[in-house]
């Protein structure tokens, strides 16, 4: 999910809609959750996050670290959300203490490590021409 | 022919030398020569031997570290495999153990058929997201698991099986806030219902206002519902709430399972759930 968050801040929707569908398959792969949850809620991540596309913070690290705790609970909301209408018992108080708000810090966190490494990795991949 | 008759002359001349220098050491002649030789010869023959002595010191030392090398890598080898040896005793030794408690709970149990299991790995093994407490077991329905079969340690009940491929099986755990199974308290016999939470506890619900509930209290499976075998062991009571707007009281209970190292279990295979509706749909069908 931080990668995500990350690679569509940092490059555009496409590339963020192919890393959401890679890790929300890996994740419906592997999971007992039904088929197509977390891709679809991945999906809805690199959405909201290509909101950022073009604005003024969008090299530095301020816009992800700003977008990965919201995005965090978007992402386990929406999952938790569909699992409820198919018929999951969720009590959202304890939800939100409990998985939501840990993981949203925990995620701000790794974004702090993964930033900047994925940064110079896209402007490794996409050389900016010089202007004058 | 010049040639070979020289080299005649030169060989008799050679032998008739030696045969000279012979004859004149056994008569004693030849010492004062040789001594004055030795004399002259004596140092150069020392430093030779010296560095002839050095050379294959050199030598030695080389062939010598080239042995405690050679040696040396063979006992770093034998310690590795040792190590390695080690480790593997130590994992069977804790298998050992883990079967050796499974064992005991079979034999203090007889009335159920087991099969044995093991997490198939546990990076893989596991649900990878946090919202959804599932393992997932190495055997399936080759190995005779079938949907809902309880699945136990020597430590008590784990969960169901919830779905199951030829060669696997998905296990809902106890903790998952979808589990819900009926259960006593082991010495009052009051009954309720263990639901998991999204936390990973546990927590007993729907029991009766005013039963006699205390910290400390064992909780077993009920058996009604038909789910579960019943006297499964499941926790322990830590701590017993009532608000007044609620009809029941809730006690929080402490699994007796760690479900963080689930390691080797057993499915009840000879348990068959009692399918309450597929019952009621037959009796209506026998009924018309």
């Amino acid at each position: 999910m931080v990668l995500v968050i990350a690679w569509t801040i940092l490059s555009d929707l496409e590339d963020g809609l192919t890393w959401a569908l890679v890790g929300g398959l890996s994740l419906d792969f592997l999971s007992a959750a039904p088929f197509g949850i977390f891709t679809l809620a991945l999906i809805l991540v690199a959405i909201v996050a290509n909101i950022s596309h073009g604005r003024i913070f969008g090299s530095s690290i301020v816009l992800p670290l700003g977008f990965t705790f919201p995005l965090s609970i978007l992402f386990n909301g929406s999952a938790l959300l569909i699992l409820n209408v198919l018929g999951r018992p969720v009590v959202w108080l304890d939800a939100f203490n409990d998985i939501f708000l840990p993981v949203a810090i925990f995620n701000t966190g790794v974004m702090v490590l993964v930033f900047p490494p994925l940064y110079y990795l896209y402007r490794r991949l996409h050389p900016q021409p010089l202007s004058f | 022919m010049a040639i070979i008759r020289n080299r005649q002359i030169y060989i008799a001349l050679i032998i008739a030398l030696v045969l000279l220098g012979f004859g004149l050491e056994q008569l004693g002649y030849l010492s004062p020569l040789t001594d004055l030789v030795q004399t002259f010869v004596a140092p150069i023959q020392a430093q030779m031997t010296r560095t002839a002595d050095f050379v294959s010191g050199q030598v030695e030392q080389t062939t010598d570290i080239r042995e405690l090398q050679e040696r040396n890598a063979e006992l770093e080898s034998l310690a590795n495999s040792l190590m390695v040896e080690n480790v593997r005793l130590k994992d069977l030794e804790r298998e050992n153990e883990i079967l050796r408690q499974l064992l005991n709970y079979t034999r203090n149990n007889p009335q159920f058929t087991y099969q044995t299991t093991t997490i198939r790995g546990r990076s893989i093994g596991r649900e990878p997201t946090n919202l959804l407490y599932f393992i997932f077991l190495d055997v399936g329905a080759r190995d005779g698991v079938a949907k809902d079969m309880p699945v136990i340690t020597d430590r008590g009940l784990v969960g169901r099986v919830t779905a199951v491929g030829p060669n696997s099986s998905q296990v809902l755990m106890l903790i998952d806030p979808s589990s819900a199974v009926n259960a006593l308290i082991q010495n009052s016999r009051v009954t309720g219902l263990v639901k998991g939470n999204i936390d990973g506890t546990l927590t007993m619900e729907r029991i009766p206002p005013g039963e006699e509930v205390n910290p400390g209290d064992i909780v077993l499976t009920s058996g009604l519902g038909g789910n579960f075998p019943d006297k499964l062991v499941i926790g322990q009571v830590t701590e017993v709430t009532q608000r007044d707007q609620d009809m029941f009281q809730i006690a929080r209970i402490r699994p007796t399972v760690d479900f963080g190292k689930l390691e080797t279990m057993l499915v009840i295979t000879s348990f068959e759930p009692v399918d309450f509706e597929a019952e009621i749909i037959e009796a209506q069908e026998s009924e018309n």
